[in-house]
């Protein structure tokens, strides 16, 4: 789906008109593949950004995808990225941002046995006074860590379910270290083949574990 | 595995990962992981197309609530302008031949249409319907500039 992989970058990428952003709207139409491809990516976005469903649908996802291109709110450099990829640039982005909403806006029980305090009670009130504004509160650390905790075991089971094959195992190492798929390919001198289908794998899962994070959290 | 200050976390780059290759899969490969992960095909394309028909729907009565208001705006502005020029007293025809060099003072060019027409064969409603004319016309070139 991507052009010319070794093109570089215009500088300053002329902004799309409206023609042309409707032109690849209308090219989205007609493709059911592309079509299936993006309602796929908003259908993985709300299984990794479960708490989208408070606000929204994968569909609205698209929606509002669309709309923010067609209102020129989004910077598409038509030049370098094709349409579909660029659109699922801008439903990442979306769905990061309303997950961030809600999470900050979604009231949270937190056990006050669980918090963290580093002074007995007697000495709350001379603690409090102390600590500076922009330290976090004992219930956001908790969040924090309670999310790196989780981000650890979705890892860990990832690692866990590919480890009998090593071919995949070294492909998900460098996904891990954010080393484009092209040059993961070149580095390990891998077939196309072979390497869509060790990925196909490694996303599949993603998705999979993904899936039961979500539902263990409903 | 540590992860290094300032790196993606791993489940966000696994989430990068996973978008490229559904982004740019060959396609037998896309089709095989949508059969292994129960999607319906036919249904995904539904999601897509729908969602694109009211989005394109959603814009453009959006431009249309922008059109009609700002259609809005110029109606008002023209009833102001006009409620204006109702309060000149006097000569309308002095009236206008100072309207058309303010204008000019004020480095609008005001056609010689306007500036030849002879005046005295013309009704009071006629150099006023002139006046609301070029009125407009200023207005719409002040506002141009501001923009």
């Amino acid at each position: 789906m991507s052009k010319d992989p070794e093109a570089k970058p215009d500088e300053t990428p002329a902004t799309p008109t409206e023609t042309e952003i409707r032109s690849a709207l209308e090219g989205l139409r007609r493709s059911n593949e592309q079509q299936q491809r993006v309602a796929k990516v908003a259908r993985l976005l709300f299984v990794y950004y479960p708490i989208l469903v408070d606000n929204m649908e994968p569909e609205d996802l698209i929606h509002e995808a669309v709309v923010a291109v067609l209102e020129g709110r989004r910077d598409w450099d038509m030049a370098n990225v094709d349409f579909p990829m660029f659109l699922i640039g801008v439903m990442r982005s979306l769905a990061y941002n309303e997950a961030r909403k809600a999470h900050e806006t979604r009231p949270r029980y937190v056990r006050e046995s669980d918090l963290e305090h580093s002074e007995s009670s007697e000495d709350r009130e001379g603690f409090l006074a102390s600590v500076p504004a922009d330290t976090p509160s004992p219930e956001k650390k908790l969040i924090k860590d309670e999310q790196e905790a989780e981000e650890d075991a979705l890892l860990a089971i990832i690692q866990a379910q590919l480890s009998d094959d090593l071919d995949v195992m070294r492909v998900l190492e460098l996904e891990l270290e954010g080393v484009p798929k092209r040059e993961i390919r070149e580095q390990l001198r891998m077939e196309d083949k072979h390497f869509w289908t060790i990925d196909r794998r490694i996303v599949r899962t993603f998705e999979a574990a993904a899936k039961r994070r979500r539902n263990h959290d409903d | 595995m540590t992860i290094k200050p300032g790196k993606t976390p791993p489940p966000d780059a696994l989430l990068e990962q996973a978008l490229e290759f559904i982004a740019e899969a060959p396609k037998e490969q896309f089709l095989e992981y949508l059969k292994e992960t129960g999607e319906d095909p036919r249904e995904l394309s539904k999601m897509t197309a729908d969602a694109v028909a009211s989005a394109i729907k959603a814009f453009g009565q959006r431009q249309l609530a922008v059109a009609r208001a700002e259609q809005e705006r110029k109606l008002t502005s023209i009833e102001a302008l006009r409620a204006r020029i109702s309060t000149y007293g006097g000569n309308v025809r002095t009236a206008f031949s100072h309207m058309v060099s303010e204008a000019e003072n004020g480095g609008y060019k005001v056609s010689l249409q306007h500036r030849l027409r002879q005046l005295d064969d013309l009704s009071d409603e006629e150099i006023k319907a002139m006046m609301l004319e070029l009125l407009v016309v200023l207005q719409s070139k002040k506002d141009e500039n501001k923009s």
